[in-house]
């Protein structure tokens, strides 16, 4: 995958609070199995995301943060464009890192989320445009 | 006329101290009162099946009072003053007294509340106790036999659903935003947290500006609390509000309001995964914010976490500081980060004391957390 391409992540409703998301949004879970779950910004866009993922897949989303595949890498994290359970489907795997470090790569995608609502990224940004 | 000790109600929880009682408290007992003059005329009435009701102005003068309020947490001292000469024997309202708390016992236990007292009388218990807050109590004792019971929201609330009352009355507290506003009928509505509504809620004059000025703001996020008397169907949803007693414009990062917010999250809702949060603990979550986080300290978004904990978290540039709250166990886990250095400070602190707060807002300032500072 290129560098550039931007991951889009679904933020749930109670991760969103006066327009932040929590970090939260970018450490997996338990159900996770230590890979984030993200949507390839590259094949679809950040509206046509959500859509997807609130009707055809049911869960809830307050909307889409974008980061990059550069910013992923940078936090030594693997990028696997699996398209499993659907076709624009990424995998950040976390599963190299225990949970401190998972908690510092989360603050960190966090903050650049921040800093595309600035414009750096036009396409993050967009995806920010929607909430 | 003479008078003496009654009941010693024993009120305990944090609003109780040093023998004090607030002045909203007072009315549950004017309830009280009236209960047992109706529980002392039934109580004649039993004894004599001949009688269909009793003899007029055989209760004047009879009257309750509280005389003083002993510590411990407090405890008002109720006489009961009879006229010199009545025809009313002092034992209806001793018998009256036992029934009471032998309800409140049967509540408490979940024994039969119906052969303690007949239904048509659990309704003042609508009134009675309806300014209990969480982990408040008012403890009841028969002086004659020594029995106890302890009415407390949950017990008060199995007395009303009991009676025939199709509703609970409880004094209580609604975050949201005001997006109607109907000035002919003087009513409003509001949008709760969590996305339900709330209709019909009737204006008086004190509060009319308040509300306009709210529903004015609703398109730019203002948000209110609503502290008033909430009404509850049986099956305890909220159904609507009988009276507010007060409007406050709010900031958008309360954490009261926040925690309400988490409050209604059930088991699953992190797309079937996630723990619904202790109330008790969010409570207390909420007290310690109140009593502990200083005024001059930035306010932290709050978020809950799969576990059943919530997070607070500060963006401090260039320090992003996160602090997981067990809000069951009372620990504070505090990661920060500082983006540019990578430099990471964690730390554990005792969030069950007033020392651990006091270092948790210590950590909060060195990290230039001061509203002054942002």
């Amino acid at each position: 995958m290129k560098a550039a391409t931007v991951l889009l992540r679904q933020v749930h409703p109670t991760w969103m609070q006066d327009g932040v998301a929590t970090s939260l949004a970018f450490k997996p879970s338990k159900k996770d199995s230590g890979v984030l779950s993200t949507y390839n910004g590259s094949k679809i866009d950040a509206a046509a995301a959500w859509r997807h993922y609130t009707t055809k897949m049911g869960f809830g989303s307050h909307g889409v943060v974008g980061v990059s595949v550069s910013e992923c890498e940078e936090c030594e994290l693997k990028v696997i464009a699996d398209g499993i359970p659907y076709e624009e489907h990424v995998g950040i795997d976390f599963n190299a890192h225990g949970s401190s470090r998972r908690e510092k790569i989360a603050k960190k995608l966090q903050a650049s989320v921040a800093s595309h609502a600035d414009g750096t990224l036009s396409r993050a940004f967009l995806a920010r445009a929607i909430f | 006329m003479g008078s003496e000790p009654f009941l010693k109600p024993r009120l305990t929880g944090p609003r109780f101290g040093e023998a004090e009682i607030p002045l909203e408290v007072l009315a549950d007992f004017a309830a009280l009162s009236e209960l047992l003059l109706e529980l002392a005329k039934w109580k004649w009435k039993e004894a004599n099946p001949g009688r269909r009701r009793v003899p007029k102005g055989f209760l004047d003068g009879f009257e309750l009072r509280v005389a003083k309020v002993e510590p411990g947490s407090a405890i008002p001292v109720i006489t009961l003053v009879a006229p010199s000469g009545s025809l009313f024997d002092r034992q209806y309202f001793e018998d009256a007294r036992l029934a009471v708390v032998e309800a409140v016992c049967a509540a408490e236990s979940g024994g039969a509340i119906g052969s303690a007292i007949p239904q048509q009388f659990l309704g003042y218990f609508d009134r009675f106790g309806r300014s209990l807050r969480e982990g408040e109590a008012i403890e009841l004792e028969d002086a004659r036999n020594g029995k106890k019971g302890r009415l407390t929201r949950e017990s008060r609330k199995a007395l009303v659903r009991a009676s025939t009352l199709p509703r609970v009355t409880e004094e209580g507290r609604l975050y949201g935003q005001i997006h109607e506003f109907d000035q002919r009928s003087r009513s409003f509505q509001i949008q709760l947290e969590n996305g339900s509504i709330v209709r019909g809620i009737p204006v008086d004059e004190t509060h009319y500006d308040a509300i306009l000025q709210a529903h004015t703001g609703y398109r730019t996020g203002q948000r209110v609390r609503i502290d008033g008397v909430l009404v509850y169907g049986r099956e305890g949803d909220l159904q609507s509000v009988e009276r507010v007693e007060s409007v406050t414009n709010m900031d958008t990062l309360d954490v009261g309001m926040r925690l309400d917010g988490l409050r209604q999250l059930k088991d699953g809702w992190l797309d079937g995964e996630g723990r619904s949060l202790s109330p008790a603990g969010l409570d207390w979550l909420e007290q310690m914010f109140e009593r502990h986080y200083p005024d001059d300290c930035v306010s932290p978004h709050l978020f809950p976490t799969p576990e059943g904990a919530v997070r607070g978290e500060w963006q401090l540039a260039p320090w992003s500081v996160s602090i997981d709250f067990d809000v069951v166990a009372k620990k504070a886990d505090c990661h920060a980060l500082n983006l540019e250095s990578d430099e990471e400070v964690e730390k554990v602190i005792d969030a069950g004391s007033d020392a651990g707060w006091a270092e948790l807002a210590e950590l909060i300032r060195g990290f230039g957390g001061m509203e002054v500072s942002r």
